[in-house]
């Protein structure tokens, strides 16, 4: 087994896979990147058992065979190396690899490739293409919003619905909520429903592309999902139960709508919760006559007091929330303007952006 | 006075455990003590000859045994003390069989003299293996005077079974200890051969019992533990983290005042210093279990030993915090070298803020008794003279004794990494030793007649310098060393007595003044720097101190709740989804009874039938806990503290459960500017030294540790 490869290439394929890496040391093999030297090309595979990723790279392939290597040793070794051509050269019967490049010299041992896991493959289940800059931006904007709550694995992640050729996507913690809608091209005909756990969602979030001609395909089993993008596929188990219907959540009938300028709300949230960090991030907010008032109060330290311009239509109110929610569907947002609609004191709030993205995020107010 | 002693029915006595109670010399002091205890005597006297063998005497001044019923005292199942099988449920006396006297009896020769107040004449009866061979009337003053001889005289085959005279006196000795710890209120004395073994005041304070057993240096460790809830009461006295032994030999309890094993009770104590002591290392600990009798089983064991509790779950829960809370309340300060603090901190603590006697006291005492044992020097002298005797007597095991402990000092400088369990060592090591050697003393005080109690007359320097060989002499001046202000100390300490009874609002004033300034010190410290983001490492006026900041800034964070809560309840965060619970009936119930509780502490809970709940909103304090676990804990906590009025242990967990949660946590790193102000927000705090948990939030390392770490003196 030997193959050429440029530095470059090399380590962002070992970046690519080296995220789904067990951290864990329960299986001592888990913790490398299964490197198979394939007819023209190089695969690479690390598997944590719970999310699996695979990536393919163009190399210069002198010999086959496969070897796993130990994956943060072999990261470090490959990014220090001058960017020039390394050879990797494997010794399958001593399991270990001989890297060379340039005057630079080192023998890494490694473990068996028979006994590294295979990745299941998927080969029915229901078939998805979606455009990757679409599906990039709708896990980024659904994955704020998720669970850490062990008590509550199934929100442990984001739920994905199809229903003919409109795609949601949603999550909770309980204390806000994020939901997306979009029409995709190549609907399906059943109707799909699917926990994709956190971790997963920050894979796809990091390796979804942004060129717009790129699709990704998804697959579905019962309790799996691969995300084929072109010579990465990313394979992760499904989190099973029941997703709570929290569509009903969504307000309906809010009765004060404003719009403002998301980098001024933004601002003055951030800079109220410089005095609210103390006070459990508890921020009041008043909205009055084109006017929005934040302010947060701490007997100590002092207090905050921010006023907005802002379109108003309906009536006057007044509630307090965690700024720190209202900070995380701001950031991830990137219309110029944003839309808060109230429904009461007690009521969670909406903010959306103002264009034609069907993007809701919900806040849940804080009594005090 | 009226016949008082009856015979218990077949059915009663046949409920009653049944089983061996004299099995050694030992077993006859119990007994009688025992009964001397439930007759109400305020002194007791026992004197013993030959390890027991030849004579055991036990003299009270007790109510005494009426003149009809002194013979019935000798039967089997005779018994004052309960008449009913409903009584043996709520035993208050130490006796309940009627079964002691008559196996005494029948075992060995019996003299009993006693008399009652009525009587105007007493009694004296004389059985020899269970025969009655002498009645007759003596003058007497109201008593009871118990002589026990020649035990197992008519059993050849349990005399055999007798261990050596130095054994058998070690464990009377032990038992008579226990015993007296369990009755501060009364006055003790053990002789042995003629020599006086063991003495206690009765002044009715346990540590007073204790010094007089165990010596000053052990009391200068020790905390107080009082504590109240689910109709168990703990209190006692527990040694601070630093003093340790190697077994649980050291941890006596008592049940309403009745001496017992339990490892129900040593665990509850192994809980509550959880992460304060190296492993495999236990406290020395005086602990008495006060519960209503309904909840104890007592008669479990033949010698009653041992005892079995209706829900051991409680008590030995309620021992953890009891513990929990004095460690707390010491407000305990580890140092790396602790030796020297604790005195001062002790000083502070228990010796100024509770006098151990009253000034008057202390006089009385000491003219009643030859030798003094109270004094600071007595008490260092005792155990300097204790090494002597060992010296003395030329026993090589105490050589050996020796060069270990001067080796233990000098590892100080060879792995630093024991460096603070190997002087914490030292400490416990004197105090260990002093306890061990309890039956070292007892087998010198008979073969030397040595009087253990007489250390003060001893002048240890001259004995020092009487043996030879420069390694023997050193622990000698090195554990001199180690109290270089025992006669200011004792000054201070006579100060504070008459501070003491100069009227309590001075004393209040000075608490609270204590209170504010005990974090002052931290808010000068200059930070270092991180080690393992972990611990923070602060320049102070002497030496530097480690600082857990985890742990440092849940303290902060809690004092910031706490403060909250009290003034407007915690902040509700509505739940988008609800969660939904099952519970069972009772959990139901609790919640329904306590809905204002709820309500205060940010829970929205709706009953929706069933077994079913829907929480609607939670604590909205910190992200990232789980409600669920939160809510069902305070649920279990509501269920097992039946005592509605006292919600404040409840608002404290969940308080210091958030904060927990909140802080900041080991491995992140930390700006210089950020832990500076970590440590002006702790020296703010109440309790700047220990965690919502009760962890240790600070340690010391003083200049002076750091020069004898590096042999600079
Ligand atoms: N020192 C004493 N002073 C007064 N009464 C005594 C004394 N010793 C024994 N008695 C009387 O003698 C009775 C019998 O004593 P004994 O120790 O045999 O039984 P007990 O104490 O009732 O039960 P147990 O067998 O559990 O000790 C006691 O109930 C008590 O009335
Ligand atoms: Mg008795």
């Amino acid at each position: 087994m030997k193959f050429k490869i440029s530095q470059k290439e090399f380590y962002e394929g070992i970046q690519i896979v080296q995220r789904a890496v067990s951290n864990k040391n329960t299986l001592p093999i888990l913790s490398g990147i299964l490197i198979k030297v394939e007819d023209t090309r190089l695969k690479l595979v690390a598997t944590d058992l719970e999310i699996g990723i695979e990536c393919y790279i163009n190399a210069e392939i002198i010999s086959k065979g496969e070897l796993v290597l130990p994956a943060s040793h072999l990261s470090n070794v490959i990014r220090e190396l001058p960017s020039m051509t390394v050879m990797v050269q494997c010794d399958l019967q001593n399991k270990s690899a001989e890297i060379l490049c340039g005057h630079s010299q080192f023998t890494i041992n490694g473990f068996s490739a028979d006994d590294f896991p295979i990745l299941p493959k998927i080969e029915d289940g229901t078939h998805l293409s979606i455009n990757q800059p679409l599906f990039k931006e709708i896990v980024e904007q659904v994955k704020i919003a998720t669970s850490t709550d062990e008590t509550q694995p199934f929100l442990n992640g984001a739920l994905l619905r199809i229903v003919d050729n409109q795609l949601k996507m949603g999550s909770t913690n309980s204390y806000r909520l994020a939901h997306r809608e979009a029409i995709i091209e190549t609907g399906i005909d059943e109707k799909l429903e699917v926990i994709i756990p956190n971790k997963t969602l920050d894979e796809m979030a990091r390796l979804l592309n942004d060129d717009q001609e790129a699709t990704v395909n998804l697959q579905f089993t019962n309790n799996q999902i691969l995300f084929d993008l072109e010579n990465i596929t990313i394979i992760s188990r499904l989190i099973e139960g029941r997703f709570p219907n929290y569509e009903p959540v969504i307000p309906k009938n809010s009765n004060t709508f404003i719009k403002l300028n998301r980098k001024e709300l933004l601002q003055a949230v951030k800079r109220v919760s410089l005095i609210a960090a103390a006070n459990s991030n508890i921020i009041r907010t008043t909205v009055t006559n084109g006017q929005m008032i934040l302010e947060s109060a701490n007997s100590e330290i002092g207090q905050a007091h921010e006023e907005l311009d802002i379109d108003m239509e309906g009536s006057g109110v007044e509630i307090s929330f965690n700024a720190g929610y209202l900070l995380d569907g701001l950031k991830i947002l990137d219309t110029d303007d944003v839309q808060l609609c109230f429904s009461g004191k007690f009521s969670p709030f909406i903010l959306r952006p103002t264009n034609e993205i069907n993007y809701t995020y919900v806040v849940s107010p804080l009594r005090s | 006075m009226a016949s008082k002693i009856e015979i218990l029915d077949n059915l009663v006595a046949n409920q009653i455990a049944a089983g061996e109670v004299i099995e050694r010399p030992a077993s006859v002091v119990k007994e009688l003590i025992e009964n001397s205890i439930d007759a109400g005597s305020t002194r007791i006297q026992v004197e013993i000859e030959d390890g027991g063998r030849k004579l055991i005497r036990v003299l009270d001044n007790g109510e005494g045994i009426a003149k009809d019923d002194v013979i019935l005292a000798f039967e089997r199942h005779a018994t004052s003390k309960i008449r009913e099988a409903s009584d043996l449920f709520s035993i208050r006396t130490l006796g309940f069989r009627g079964e002691a006297l008559p196996s005494i009896a029948a075992v060995s020769k019996v003299t009993v003299k006693t008399r009652t107040a009525e009587d105007t004449v007493g009694s004296l009866l004389r059985v020899e293996g269970g025969e009655l061979r002498e009645q007759k009337d003596v003058g007497m003053a109201v008593g009871t005077d118990f002589t026990v001889e020649d035990i197992f005289f008519n059993t050849p085959a349990r005399y055999k079974y007798l261990k050596t005279v130095t054994t058998e006196l070690g464990q009377i000795s032990d038992i008579f200890n226990r015993i007296a710890l369990a009755e501060p209120q009364i006055a003790m004395t053990l002789t042995h051969n003629g020599k006086l073994i063991s003495r206690t005041p009765g002044t009715d304070r346990l540590q007073d019992t204790i010094l007089s057993i165990f010596g000053r240096e052990l009391v200068d460790s020790l905390l107080q533990v009082e504590h109240e809830e689910s109709y168990v009461q703990v209190s006692g006295y527990i040694t601070d983290p630093t003093v340790h032994r190697s077994s649980r030999k050291h941890q006596v309890f008592f049940v309403n005042d009745r001496y017992v094993r339990s490892s129900l009770l040593s665990r509850g104590v192994d809980d509550g210093y959880a992460n304060l002591l190296p492993p495999n290392k236990y406290p020395i600990v005086f602990l008495s279990v006060n519960i209503n009798p309904i909840h104890v089983d007592v008669n479990v064991h033949p010698a009653k030993f041992e005892v079995k509790f209706s829900r051991p779950e409680i008590v030995m829960d309620t021992v953890t915090k009891g513990i929990r809370r004095a460690l707390l309340e010491a407000n305990l300060l580890p140092t790396f070298k602790p030796i020297k603090k604790i005195v001062d901190k002790q000083s502070k603590s228990i010796i100024q803020e509770k006098s151990l006697f009253e000034q008057d006291q202390i006089e009385d005492f000491n003219t009643s008794m030859s030798n003094s044992i109270l004094d600071d020097t007595g008490a260092e002298a005792s155990i300097d003279a204790s090494r002597r005797t060992d010296a003395s007597v030329g026993a090589s095991t105490s050589v050996d004794k020796e060069i270990t402990y001067s080796e233990d000092a000098r590892s100080v400088s060879e792995k630093s990494g024991d460096t603070q369990y190997v002087q914490n060592l030292s400490t416990s090591g004197r105090v260990a030793e002093r306890m061990k050697d309890m039956d070292h003393l007892l087998e010198h005080a008979q073969q030397k007649n040595w009087d253990p109690l007489k250390g003060r007359g001893l002048d240890s320097q001259e004995k020092g310098n009487s043996y030879s060989g420069g390694k023997k002499s050193l622990p000698l001046s090195s554990s001199r060393r180690q109290y270089p202000g025992s006669d200011r100390e004792a000054a201070e300490f006579a100060d504070k007595n008459t501070d003491q009874r100069r009227g309590s609002g001075e004393e209040v004033q000075k608490v609270d003044q204590k209170l504010n300034n005990r974090g002052s010190f931290i808010a000068e410290l200059l930070p270092i720097g991180q080690i393992h983001q972990t611990y923070i490492i602060a320049q102070g006026k002497d030496g530097f101190y480690v600082l857990d900041q985890h742990v440092v800034h849940e303290r902060i964070l809690y004092e910031e709740l706490m403060k909250t809560f009290r003034t407007r309840g915690l902040p509700s965060q509505t739940l988008l989804i609800p969660l939904t619970l099952e519970l069972t009936l009772k959990e139901i119930q609790a919640i329904q009874e306590n809905s204002a509780l709820f309500d205060k502490l940010g829970f929205a809970v709706e009953h929706f039938g069933g077994n079913t709940v829907i929480i609607r909103a939670v604590p909205g304090q910190i992200d990232g806990r789980p409600d669920k676990d939160l809510f069902l804990e305070i649920v279990d906590l509501i269920l097992e503290d039946k005592n509605a009025g006292d919600r404040a242990e409840l608002y404290k967990y969940l308080i210091t459960t958030l904060s927990c949660k909140g802080a900041i946590k080991a491995g992140e790193h930390l700006e210089q500017g950020e832990m500076i102000r970590l440590l002006q927000e702790l020296s703010k705090t109440e309790n700047p030294l220990f965690c919502p948990h009760g962890r240790p939030i600070l340690f010391h390392i003083s200049e002076h540790d750091l020069l004898k770490a590096f042999q600079r003196i």
